[in-house]
């Protein structure tokens, strides 16, 4: 179904794949929405079975039927990947504003009010709309536990999102314009994880800005899972991320190389023993250590003053997820 | 022309050695180009291989990646390695050292190119000038990347003068061997594409540079008494001899002024030469950013250069309405300014300065002369309009077919 172009405010884009119980969480998370635009939402299926698809239908005529916002179904072929899927929503795109959402997460009732609010007062200081994606503080749910976390977007935002501890690259916390989104280019469908972190990288090297609302409340939640993601994958994909962007990490010191390389085993290393593979985790630390040595010792030193001192050890930081 | 809709969002390097806060016509057309195609939708990305750490000079628009394969500085240790590289490479055509002068030279840019273009994919390379078309040229891919290059000079500037790019006999030999490995060969005139010897005229095409028109309303009437020109401060553009000649038109003309922009190495020399001869009325300005507005106020521009690839200069000059004197055997500038219909061609034979002396004094004397000329000059440029180049671009780039090729033996 085409809608009229330009005939709304705000397009979310939405991939589903097999999961259409979470794609009606995420629906009903935007009709709850306190913004008061006119939102087309666009959902791409990427080739879920029919029974699946079936059901993301119903949720979508569901969703159409309560009549607050317009939505579009389009659906793959054949499973493509979340890349691909997501580049076909990028050429969906026809509203002025663009969200995103994944099937499965939802946002809580203020989050687009708060990031609009946000966004004009950053034109209102003179800022450019176009070079800005407004990002903002989420809730981690896990195994039952649930946290929040702040975006920090100060400083350096290549170094802090290469680095993932204070600015995490998640796609469904993001608002922008449309034109924004395009600086950040296209997803590279070589990437079936951690498209998203690539896809930040390319926008803040292309001279755009991620700016968060202050406040420590989470506006969406995110449902975190590391079951049946295969970590050699995931490491192949953050080397890839490292190796296109190795003139970018030319102007920090070495240490930081280091540090990232390790960093790619280590994410390894916690999907794979997530997934009962403690023989592969160990060889994914093993190639971190021997492929990062300095930070390696760095490390080492670490933990060992931290130990003398008595004090406990540091909690393992939130690892830039590979959710994508 | 239309370009399918799915060639939108590819990635497309431009590659160029040195790009840091330099000014030059190859650089503007660059970034300019870079900029354009990132408007188009287009994923861009400028390459390039040095170690100064700053910005270009002309602006990027967001959208634009900007890469240098090189750290921004040299660290302690590669200092005396470097030293001892340059020793190695002002052997550049002794027998035996020739070949390891030339890898030195040249080595870690074509090497890092062919790591960063295998990382990143691009569906398109373009390499402006010979450094960074030797670099692309060699780089290793595993993958089908169309390679094109994209040449600023007059051919037998960028292949035979020794002058110029990298001294070696083996360079030069090696550069014109290399192009056979580009899929597309952009030149800026035709006539440039008859220089190419037949197995690689197949492969070249026409590719002028973008000239935007200038609104009529802001070409100034009356113009001020200015005769401008516009230019790196380096021999070629012979800004010398313009000089002179100034020196010898001044007393008959007082109430007017030159105008030089530009900077280079000949700059304090050329300063010399004008307290030397005592002018009050000739002035070095240096570089400027607003460039264009002195285009739309001045009366003539003097561009007395030796040769010129396809000058911006002179086409910027020709869009905002300004007449153009310069030589008849300089290239590029031959083919934009027509005798009598937007601007004046000196003889080459014969006495260059009395040759500019005689005609730049007759135009500045010639008010009406002036106007009409200046009024022909929006409408040549008309056929290199960003559009319609941006346009060949991508047909360059992602088209089958080349542009500019009627018979070249396809």
């Amino acid at each position: 179904m085409q809608m009229k172009a330009m005939s709304h405010d705000l397009d979310v884009l939405i991939p589903h794949y097999r999961d259409p119980a979470g794609l009606r969480s995420s629906l009903d998370s935007i009709t709850q929405q306190t913004w008061g635009g006119r939102i087309r939402v666009v959902v791409v299926d990427d080739g879920s079975p029919e029974e699946s698809f079936a059901e993301a239908e119903v949720e979508c005529e569901h969703f159409r039927a309560l009549g607050r916002h317009d939505l579009v179904l389009l659906r793959n072929d054949r499973n493509l990947g979340r890349p691909r899927t997501r580049n076909r929503l990028i050429d969906a795109i026809q509203s002025p504003y663009v969200a995103w959402l994944d099937a499965g997460d939802i946002w809580y009732p203020e989050k687009l009010t708060r990031q609009f609010e946000h966004l004009a007062n950053l034109c209102l200081n003179g800022r450019d709309p176009n070079r800005i994606w407004v990002t903002c503080a989420y809730d981690w749910s896990q195994a039952d536990k649930t946290r929040t976390l702040t975006q920090d977007t100060r400083g350096d935002q290549l170094r802090s999102l290469l680095i993932g501890s204070n600015l995490r690259a998640y796609l469904w916390t993001l608002l922008g314009t449309a034109e924004a989104f395009r600086i950040a280019g296209r997803f590279d469908e070589r990437l079936p994880r951690l498209q998203d972190l690539d896809y930040f990288i390319n926008f803040v090297r292309a001279g755009g800005q991620i700016s968060s609302p202050r406040g420590r409340e989470g506006l969406c939640c995110y449902f975190k899972s590391h079951l049946g993601r295969n970590a050699a994958e995931i490491h192949a994909c953050y080397k890839l991320i490292l190796a296109k962007n190795a003139p970018a990490l030319k102007r920090y010191p070495p240490s930081l190389a280091s540090e990232l390389h390790y960093k790619a085993a280590r994410l390894a290393s916690q999907f794979a023993k997530s997934n009962d593979r403690p023989y592969a985790a160990t060889l994914f630390l093993l190639r971190g250590a021997l492929g990062s040595p300095r930070h390696t010792a760095r490390m080492v030193v670490g933990l060992a003053r931290r130990r003398l001192k008595g004090a406990p050890a540091k909690p393992a930081s939130l690892q830039q997820d590979a959710q994508s | 022309m239309t370009v399918p809709a799915r060639v939108q969002g590819r990635r497309i390097l431009l590659i160029i050695q040195k790009l840091a806060e330099r000014s030059g016509g190859a650089e503007r057309v660059l970034v300019e180009t870079a900029n354009a195609l990132a408007r188009r939708g287009y994923q861009v990305e400028i390459v390039t291989c040095e170690y100064r750490g700053r910005p270009p000079f002309y602006p990027v628009v967001p959208g634009v990646i900007l890469s240098n394969l090189r750290k921004p500085e040299r660290s302690r240790w590669q200092r005396p390695v470097d030293r001892a590289r340059r020793l190695v490479e002002r052997a550049h055509d002794v027998p035996g050292l020739d070949r390891l002068a030339w890898l030195s030279r040249h080595g870690a840019f074509w090497r890092r190119l062919g790591t960063h273009i295998e990382a990143t994919r691009p569906a398109a390379a373009v390499a402006f000038m010979p450094p960074a078309i030797t670099a692309l040229a060699l780089a290793r891919t595993t993958y089908p990347v169309r390679r094109v290059a994209s040449m600023h000079n007059a051919p037998e500037q960028d292949f035979l003068n020794p002058s110029r790019w990298d001294p070696s006999r083996l360079d030069r030999r090696r550069r014109l061997e290399l192009m056979s490995r580009m899929d597309r060969i952009a030149v800026l005139l035709p006539e440039y594409r008859d220089w190419y010897p037949p197995h690689l005229r197949r492969a070249v095409a026409v590719l002028p540079n973008a000239v935007t028109p200038v609104p009529l309303h802001l070409r100034a009437k009356p113009r001020d008494k200015v005769v401008l020109s516009v230019g790196r401060l380096a021999s070629v553009k012979r800004h010398g001899l313009l000089i002179d000649a100034w020196t010898r038109l001044a007393p008959s003309f007082p109430d007017w002024e030159l105008k030089i922009f530009g900077d280079g190495p000949l700059r304090s020399e050329l300063q010399s030469r004008i307290d030397a001869a005592g002018l009050t009325t000739a002035h070095l300005m240096g570089h400027s950013g607003e460039i264009a507005e002195q285009y739309q106020s001045a009366a003539i521009l003097a561009h007395p250069a030796e040769f010129e690839g396809f000058p911006l200069a002179v086409t910027e000059a020709l869009a905002s309405g300004l007449p153009v004197i310069g030589f008849a055997d300089c290239s590029g500038l031959n083919r934009l300014v027509r005798d009598g219909e937007n601007g004046v061609l000196l003889p080459d034979q014969g006495d260059r300065l009395d040759n500019l002396t005689t005609a730049l004094g007759s135009l500045m004397a010639d008010a009406p002369r002036r106007e009409a000329l200046g009024a022909a000059g929006p409408a040549s440029v008309e056929p290199y309009a960003p559009e319609v180049i941006l346009d060949q671009w991508e047909e360059l780039l992602f088209g089958d077919d080349l542009p500019g090729l009627p018979d070249a033996g396809r």
